[in-house]
């Protein structure tokens, strides 16, 4: 986690040297003299950077907001209307920081309040203003305070398109002797990797001449990366990789494309002596999931499975639209009806008003209709109607994924957890742009229908050998990259078929030591960003 | 008070809700007017559709499939997705709306329309067809 917060410094550092270096003169400097500057729009006198820094006081952050130390301009392809901003210093750029984060920060109170003056970059000083206090693993409190660049934030992208190979990896070991494998494969992958034959398992044992298991220096791991996660379309990178199964490598090279994820895969029912059950891989809560989990749910729902599965290993979150859909489709109305999907909480400064919308704060109930993230509104949603549910994980399983589990246990459903332990992020944020910045800091906790939301350490299935989080029902089992997901041998589900038709678990609870799976070893060196599609 | 969001948190949902109800439906309900997919795109039609949707957004960076709006009549943009070191969406917890447009067939015209706000472009250089 230490590393985790180094590497988004990192980004950081790099938004404000250039920010810096773009500013010329004066107005990167520390000097407060300017009064909230003479340029363009000037601000009353009782704005900006005059404002003196007295601990424990804090003027409103709108006193300082849009004042920069490079003002852009043009129009703001968010907003549609001319950028705010107004020539400022960096010490304004602080003081806006400050008055935000008191005001907005979910644990506001654990900021220990420092000068602005004393800093010398966004970045530094934004790093400063978020709790230090960790959770009872042992892990920081706040593990998910980012800075990035506005412009890059804003671009847009078709859902689910992205730069890539089709190829999704896993980091299995983070650190020499690395481990890295392929996941899964998209169904559209680019005909020109599709011959390369890539499977589920498979090792990755050098990119471009590398060793991605035990190289160090950081060249070798910005060439890693570079390789794992191609920046463009059209990128060019040779893998020696070791098949499942294999005692020799082989090599092939991989060409980025324009890759269209599918989120919701491999969707069937396996029979078992216990019933029917439903199985299904759902991997993103991006906007064109609703469409396929609904025909998915549809799917079941006419199959009458009596129990789901539902993968969500490698599902880091996304819309809670969709997350809630999800929960009513497994649901039904019966036990949803007139409950609590999520109840978003502020602050104790914003109780009963979300402090960014300006709205009443009122629970979100479960979705009974489509959303119209990629089809029409308002159309019923199918559902299964079940009193439990299957749900495997690993540390990928993170944000939306988790509110699934804890809206389903808020109504009494019962989930059984299989994998192990997710990623811990009961918290969300309203992503907020200052001069060219934006700015994600945790301002908000999601709670359930029994108003618990507390699971900072994430969901732990019950066998787990050294408690992390909080326990739920079910099996701690290693991610199995033995077999295709969603085959009845792959050791996850095969677990979780056994606990359908026995209620027990394998002898052996071998989910702890894959509870860090998707740790990727690039976060040592620096932040990694999602190639944007070109 | 109130306070600069980004993209997707500004917009108001009741507001979508209502325009596209006031602009979009009737259009759809109107028997001239069918969802309808994109076929043979060329690079003419992918550039212009790229370059309707960027217009709309006012000059927004955006990125397309190759075969957008050829297999569903209504197309999903959200934010480039970025991830966290562990390749986590950055926002896992997102509570805004993508922005979405629609295709439609308009007697013998293609019709994109936003959905955000029922405003339609007609596209001059990219062949549809109605959905059955």
């Amino acid at each position: 986690m230490t590393v985790f917060r180094r590497s988004c410094l990192t980004v950081s550092l790099i938004s404000a040297t250039a920010l810096l270096c773009s500013c010329g003169g004066d107005s990167g400097s520390l000097s407060s003299t300017s009064g909230g500057g003479t340029g363009f729009g000037s601000p009353p006198l009782t704005k900006g950077s005059g404002s003196a820094w007295v601990q424990g006081q804090f003027s409103p952050e709108a006193n300082f907001a849009a004042m920069c130390a490079t003002p852009r301009t043009g129009t703001d392809p968010a907003t549609q209307t001319a950028y705010p901003d107004r020539q400022g210093t960096l010490l304004d750029e602080l003081n806006w920081l400050r008055s935000w984060s008191n005001d907005l920060y979910l644990w506001f109170g654990e900021i220990q309040d420092q000068n602005p003056a004393n800093f010398t970059s966004d970045a530094s000083y934004f790093e400063a203003l978020k709790t230090t206090a960790i959770t009872a693993s042992g892990s920081l409190k706040d593990k998910f305070h980012f800075t990035y660049s506005t412009a890059t934030w804003e671009a847009l992208s078709q859902s689910g398109v992205q730069a890539g190979y089709g190829a999704n990896f896993v980091v299995i070991a983070p650190r020499p002797p690395r481990n890295t494998v392929v996941a899964y494969i998209e169904p559209q992958i680019p005909a020109a990797n599709a011959a390369a034959n890539l499977a589920r398992g498979a090792q990755v044992l050098s990119i471009d001449g590398v060793d991605a298991v035990n190289a160090a220096d950081q060249a070798s791991v910005d060439t890693l990366n570079a390789g794992l996660s191609p920046q463009t379309v059209g990128e060019s990178h040779i893998f020696s990789i070791l098949d499942v199964g294999a005692t020799t490598p082989r090599t092939v090279t991989l060409v980025s494309a324009n890759v269209t994820e599918t989120p919701v895969q491999n969707v069937h029912t396996i029979a078992t002596a216990t019933g029917l059950v439903g199985y299904m891989l759902f991997n993103d809560h991006i906007a064109t999931a609703e469409s396929e989990l609904v025909a998915a749910f549809a799917q079941l729902q006419s199959a009458g499975v009596q129990d789901l599965v539902l993968d969500i290993r490698y599902n880091g979150g996304g819309y809670l639209d969709i997350a809630s859909e999800v929960a009513y489709m497994i649901a039904g109305p019966a036990l949803t009806a007139g409950q609590t999907f999520e109840l978003t909480q502020f602050n104790s400064k914003h109780p009963t008003v979300d402090p960014v919308t300006g709205a009443t704060i009122t629970p979100v109930g479960f979705h009974t209709t489509t959303q119209g993230f990629s089809v029409a509104a308002g159309q019923a949603l199918p559902s299964l109607n079940l009193a439990r549910v299957f749900v495997l994980t690993t540390a990928s399983t993170c944000s939306a994924s988790e509110s699934i589990i804890n809206s389903l246990q808020g109504v009494d459903v019962q989930v059984i957890q299989i994998g192990s332990t997710t990623c811990g992020k009961p918290y969300g944020f309203y992503p907020a742009d200052n001069c060219g910045t934006t700015y994600f800091s945790i301002e908000f906790q999601g709670v359930n229908a029994k108003n618990f939301g507390d699971y900072p350490d994430g969901f732990t299935p019950q066998n787990t050998l050294a408690t992390q989080g909080v326990l739920v029902p079910g099996c701690s089992v290693a991610d199995d990259f033995t077999h295709a997901l969603g085959d009845s041998a792959e050791g996850v589900l095969a677990s979780a078929l056994g606990y359908q038709a026995t209620g027990a678990c394998p002898v052996s609870p071998s989910g702890l030591a894959n509870s860090k799976a998707v740790k990727s070893f690039w976060q040592e060196n620096r932040i990694q960003r999602r190639p944007r599609a070109q | 008070m109130k306070r600069r969001r980004s993209r997707a948190a500004i917009g108001c949902h009741l507001v979508v809700a209502a325009a596209y109800a006031l602009l979009v439906l009737p259009a759809r309900s109107a028997p001239a007017n069918q969802p309808a997919v994109i076929v043979a795109p060329t690079a003419e039609s992918r550039a212009e559709l790229s370059r309707v949707i960027r217009d709309a957004l006012h000059g927004a960076p955006v990125t397309l499939a190759d075969d957008a709006l050829t297999t569903s009549n209504m197309i999903s943009l959200g934010h480039a997705n970025i991830r966290d070191q562990a390749r986590r969406p950055l926002n896992g917890r997102e509570l805004s709306r993508p922005e979405t447009f629609e295709l439609f067939k308009r007697g013998s015209q293609c019709v994109l329309v936003r959905s955000k706000n029922g405003h339609a472009w007609r596209l001059h250089h990219t062949r549809c067809e109605a959905l059955p």
